[in-house]
């Protein structure tokens, strides 16, 4: 299908590949023609031209710092007056604050607000840029709109230069491309005319631009004007950028109808939002970015925008931030897409993802700012502490959500119930809780692993260790919890087999096991019959090990039991299960997991999310005070010199990958072997995610 | 051969064979295989019409036996969050859809095995002989397994006595993918896909028109994909006209066992072109709008679809229903003109329904 369906396509195809700017005429056939395909077959190869295989993303901050505003714009539902109770006016320090909430590893802030008397001029502004250049030099400022500059110089009676030089002297890095709108005058008489027109807006952009400080371009598509006044847009955009170069990208937003004027006008479409991109790709020869912003159209959308002239996704936003102008009027999309989506949908889109800053420059994946760098981030908030509440106009579509929100924070929720091991291998991970060194926010009660698994499932604890075949057995009514496990990577000490034979000739013999062993049970039973093609008998006995001593009669056993076996039974009898699994497999062994029940990681998200955090914080101090573990566990069941060291060595906690294999690995052996009935997924829940 | 010459051929019609099938889906550009999909669809559907139809979802009960890890609607027997409705809810609710225009019902619910065919045929006599312009396109594979194993009848049994019931049609629905490994994976106790595949031919058979589906994106390799569409153009091939369109959805990993990721706009579009092209005897391809949202919905109309399927229309709030109905359907329409098309309602069959009224006025 090389042809275009709509052979118009031609003539505008050999003008691209000749360099010539598109005509008018060419920008309406673009947006008129019924071939979809060749139009975006065309925006692909000029973004091709522009940016090859590369799509664009960056790490930033976004913030609204007031919403008042006596603009009037007829397509706002941000915008709110002084008594408002609405209102939302950050002061500097709230602003420093906000910025560093969630640490400093961004390249870029977007601040943009409203036309507030009260915050938007160079005596609130110029201090504050300079500060953050001193604090952050490392994140460039993005700015406010041509509008909120004609509005600050108006109100100091200077010229827009002056303002713009005022600006560009504090560090200002680059200006949003919002209040453009559309250029028309008729469309802006119509829809804003209380802002800055046309000829003014492009006016401080130029200046912007010979003053080093570079900027974005929007238009805003989906209200009342019509093709040829967008196309007209977008020829200004293009001589403004031969007469003083400096635009980085061209951001197209779409109108969102909910709470404002001009509701009737509905949404834009999903075709609607793919030509604008085509044909802004098209016309804007002189532009080196399309930005597919996905708070506007939506991931979903912006993703083919890449096969629709895009290169640019725009920023990850910060995970505490709060976007409102498009909040305000209804979008759908979140706050915050982790810059992990955005690298997994472009390079799925076919491109290569690249972390670049405001001015392109381009870093690594993962680069981070330098850590002796003096970062304050005594601005962090507070645990437990709700987030600032900032909302729009009232017509936030969030109003039963912000209601429910508010009657949860009012009831205080009981603590989480959770459980623990009251044997001594989980003492790496809960020595700290204990010792007061990190404080757990939910209640802990210890028993018996047989005893937890029961509570778990029955309601009576919110969370706890559960042994991993027991997780797999009842994977559906619970939620796998991330970061903490205990495994092994070879012997694990405390669960052995002992016989007086080697595995392979078991076959017939009864085995004795205790009541409370059944995961041992089953590793053991899963390593007899897919490892050694033995089909085992076991026998309950209240204490195998005797027996095993005084009749021989092979044994499972686990617990401290099993360690005392390794004292009492001669060393060739003794057979680790981890052992045996590790020299079968090659993985390690997950013996217990942390699981929460789902309703609690469903109804109480962020309190599960705390308790995680708790105990990851936990095993770290644990892992790093070795001796006052081994104290811990001495005291509670002495084992006498170096046993504890070499056991905790033997030990892993952290439930990484190769732990995540293992565990995968036990699932799918035990599936094989007829065990289960549905083999669970390896997948911990990411609690940092909201569903 | 080259991939634009692949490409030439499939969007004129010819067969793919499953390794063609796999490296275009893997290979082509989306630019690329989107044009040939569409141009497919204008030769197959030559008019500029894109259908859709007015109808209803009734979950008559959320009990099921068959714990699919990717669901998120089941309840155990016994649990409190259980319901079943009665024969006068199910009713209400069909009365509800007639009065706002539904020419086609989809009953379908979990496999509840308290529930007898009794229940069901009386339930559709009662149904057909209320409202005689709705269609029963209702109940999915499992639920005629479900029904053959409580009855000890063979598939043959239920599905004529369903039909003789007022059941006319059958959705293509727990299909999933039609591949071992992975039914075993999300679907362990559904049944196999020879078994999916033979109750589809046994109604097909009884000349009961059916759909098929596909629900990508859990745990299947892309070749698995092609695979599943292999296997429904097969059967087609076996019974031309057997099956009447092709939905594939993707999954929504929220609230179930399985979890994972919800499937891209770019992947969504990708299956869609395919399976326009690979499914060369199957007439008709279905974009579903309710899940990727209405934007994504009229996209599709350029990557192989004709048909928009149902309005699914709501009734929770049942004095706005009526009200929220109609935008919903004027949005609808709206999007089909946007994209360049005319919306037309059709019924189970693919017959115009020129007695029922579009919701917006032609331009």
């Amino acid at each position: 299908m090389t042809a275009f369906l709509d052979p118009t396509l031609r003539a505008i195809e050999a003008k691209l590949d000749e360099g010539i700017p598109l005509s008018l005429d060419d920008g309406l056939t673009l947006f008129r023609t019924p071939d979809l395909h060749g139009l975006g077959r065309l925006a692909t190869k000029e973004k091709r031209k522009k940016s090859g295989d590369r799509v664009f993303y960056v790490h930033n901050r976004y913030m609204n710092t007031t919403n008042v505003c006596y603009a009037g714009c007829t397509f706002c539902s941000f915008a709110v007056g002084e008594r408002s109770e609405h209102k939302v006016r950050m002061t500097k320090e709230q602003i420093l604050e906000k910025a560093v909430e969630t640490g400093v590893n961004f390249n870029q802030i977007h601040i943009v607000g409203g036309h507030d008397p009260k915050q938007l001029s160079l005596d609130f502004w110029v201090p504050l840029m300079q500060e953050f250049k001193k604090r952050l030099p490392h994140a460039q400022l993005s700015f406010f709109t041509a509008a909120e500059i004609d509005y600050m110089a108006r109100r100091h009676r200077l010229s827009s230069e002056e303002t713009v030089k005022a600006l560009a002297d504090a560090g200002l890095d680059n200006i949003n491309g919002g209040g453009a709108e559309v250029f028309s005058p008729r469309f802006r008489a119509i829809v804003c005319p209380g802002k800055v027109d046309a000829a003014c807006w492009l006016e401080i952009h130029e200046h912007l631009h010979r003053h080093g400080v570079s900027s974005n371009a929007t238009m805003l598509y989906g209200t009342i004007e019509t093709l040829e006044e967008r196309v007209e847009h977008l020829i200004a955009l293009r001589e403004s950028q031969e007469r003083a170069p400096g635009y980085n990208a061209f951001i197209p937003l779409a109108f969102h109808p909910d709470g404002n004027q001009l509701d009737s006008c509905g949404w834009t479409t999903g075709v609607q939002d793919l030509r604008m991109f085509a044909v802004a790709r098209l016309m804007l020869n002189n532009f080196d970015h399309i930005k597919a912003y996905w708070m506007i159209q939506g991931l979903k959308v912006c993703q083919l925008a890449l096969h629709f002239g895009a290169d640019d996704m725009d920023g990850t936003h910060g995970e505490s931030d709060e976007e409102r102008i498009y909040h305000s009027a209804g979008t759908k999309s979140g706050q915050y897409v982790d810059a992990k989506v955005f690298r997994a949908l472009i390079e799925e889109a076919g491109y290569e993802p690249v972390r670049r800053n405001t001015s392109y420059d381009e870093f690594a994946y993962d680069w981070e700012p330098p850590a002796e760098y003096p970062v304050d981030t005594k601005g962090r908030r507070i645990e437990g502490e709700p987030a600032p509440q900032w909302w729009g106009n009232g017509s936030y579509p969030v109003g039963k959500a912000l209601e429910a929100a508010r009657a949860t924070l009012s009831q205080k929720p009981r603590a989480l119930r959770s459980g623990r091991i009251s044997y001594t291998n989980d003492l790496p991970v809960y020595t700290a809780f204990d010792r007061n060194e990190v404080v757990y926010p939910g209640r802990l009660a210890s028993t018996v692993p047989a005893e937890l698994n029961r509570k778990l499932l029955a309601g009576e604890l919110d969370l706890s260790p559960v042994s991993s075949f027991f997780y797999a057995q009842h994977h559906e009514e619970l939620v796998l919890l991330p970061d903490i496990c205990i495994g092994a990577r070879t012997q694990v000490l405390s669960v052995v087999l002992l016989s007086d034979v080697p595995p392979a000739l078991l076959s017939g013999r009864p085995i004795h096991v205790t009541k409370e062993s059944a995961s041992g049970r089953a590793l053991l039973e899963l390593l007899l019959r897919r490892r050694y093609g033995v089909e085992p008998t076991f026998v309950e006995h209240d204490d195998p090990l005797r027996s095993f001593l005084n009749e021989e009669v092979p044994a499972l056993v686990i617990g401290d039991r099993a360690i005392d076996a390794r004292e009492e039974a001669r060393a060739s009898d003794v057979y680790d299960l981890g052992t045996l699994w590790n020299e079968w497999t090659g993985e390690e062994m997950v013996y217990a997991v942390w699981a929460a029940r789902r309703e609690a990681v469903e109804g109480r998200r962020n309190d599960v999310a705390a308790c995680v955090d708790a105990l990851r914080k936990s095993l770290a101090w644990g892992l790093t005070h070795k001796d006052d573990v081994i104290a811990a566990a001495e005291q509670q069941k002495p084992r006498g010199p170096g046993f504890y060291q070499v056991y905790y060595d033997t030990l892993t906690f952290n439930f990484d990958e190769r732990a995540q294999r293992g565990l995968a690995r036990f699932y799918d052996e035990l599936g094989e072997a007829g065990m289960l009935d549905a083999v669970p997924f390896v997948k911990p829940e990411d609690l940092r995610v909201s569903r | 051969m080259s991939l634009a010459s692949l490409l030439d051929r499939a969007a004129t019609g010819g067969r793919l064979t499953y390794d063609e099938g796999v490296r275009l889906y893997l290979e082509a550009p989306l630019n690329e295989l989107g044009a040939a999909a569409h141009y497919r669809r204008l030769q197959m559907h030559p008019g500029n019409d894109v259908t859709y139809v007015i109808d209803t979802t009734i979950n008559y009960t959320n009990i099921c036996n068959v714990h699919c890890t990717f669901c998120a609607f089941f309840r155990h027997e016994g649990s409190k969050e259980g319901y079943t409705m009665s024969h006068d809810e199910v009713l209400e609710h069909v009365r509800f859809a007639a009065e706002q225009g539904a020419t086609q019902i989809m009953i379908q619910g979990g496999v509840n095995p308290e529930l007898r065919l009794e229940w069901f045929t009386q339930l559709f006599r009662e149904v057909a002989a209320q409202f005689p312009k709705v269609d029963i396109h209702s109940l999915s594979v499992s639920e005629i397994l479900g029904l053959a194993k409580v009855e000890g009848k063979s598939v043959e049994e239920i599905l004529i006595a369903l039909k003789e019931s007022g059941m006319k049609s059958l959705p293509g629905a727990g299909a999933e993918i039609l591949v071992d490994r992975v039914r075993k994976r999300i679907s362990a106790r559904k049944v196999g896909p020879e078994g999916w595949v033979d109750v589809m031919r046994k109604a097909q058979r009884l000349g009961m028109p059916t759909t098929a589906t596909m629900m990508f994106g859990s745990v299947e390799t892309k070749e698995e994909r092609i695979e599943h569409l292999d296997v429904i153009r097969r059967l087609q091939d076996e019974n031309p006209g057997g099956f009447t369109a092709f939905i594939p959805w993707y999954y929504v990993p929220y609230n179930t066992y399985l979890r994972g990721e919800e499937a891209s706009g770019y992947e969504y579009l990708r299956v869609l072109a395919i399976s326009r092209l690979y499914l060369d005897n199957l007439a008709h391809l279905q974009a579903s709008w309710l899940t990727p949202g209405l934007k994504m919905g009229q996209i599709a109309l350029f990557y192989g679809c004709d048909d928009m399927g149902g309005t699914i229309l709501e009734e929770q709030v049942v004095k706005l229903a009526g009200a929220t109905n109609q935008a919903k359907r004027a949005d609808l329409e709206r999007a089909i003109r946007d994209a360049g098309f005319n919306p037309v309602i059709r019924d189970t069959y693919w017959n115009v329904r020129g007695d029922v009224a579009l919701a917006t006025a032609t331009a």
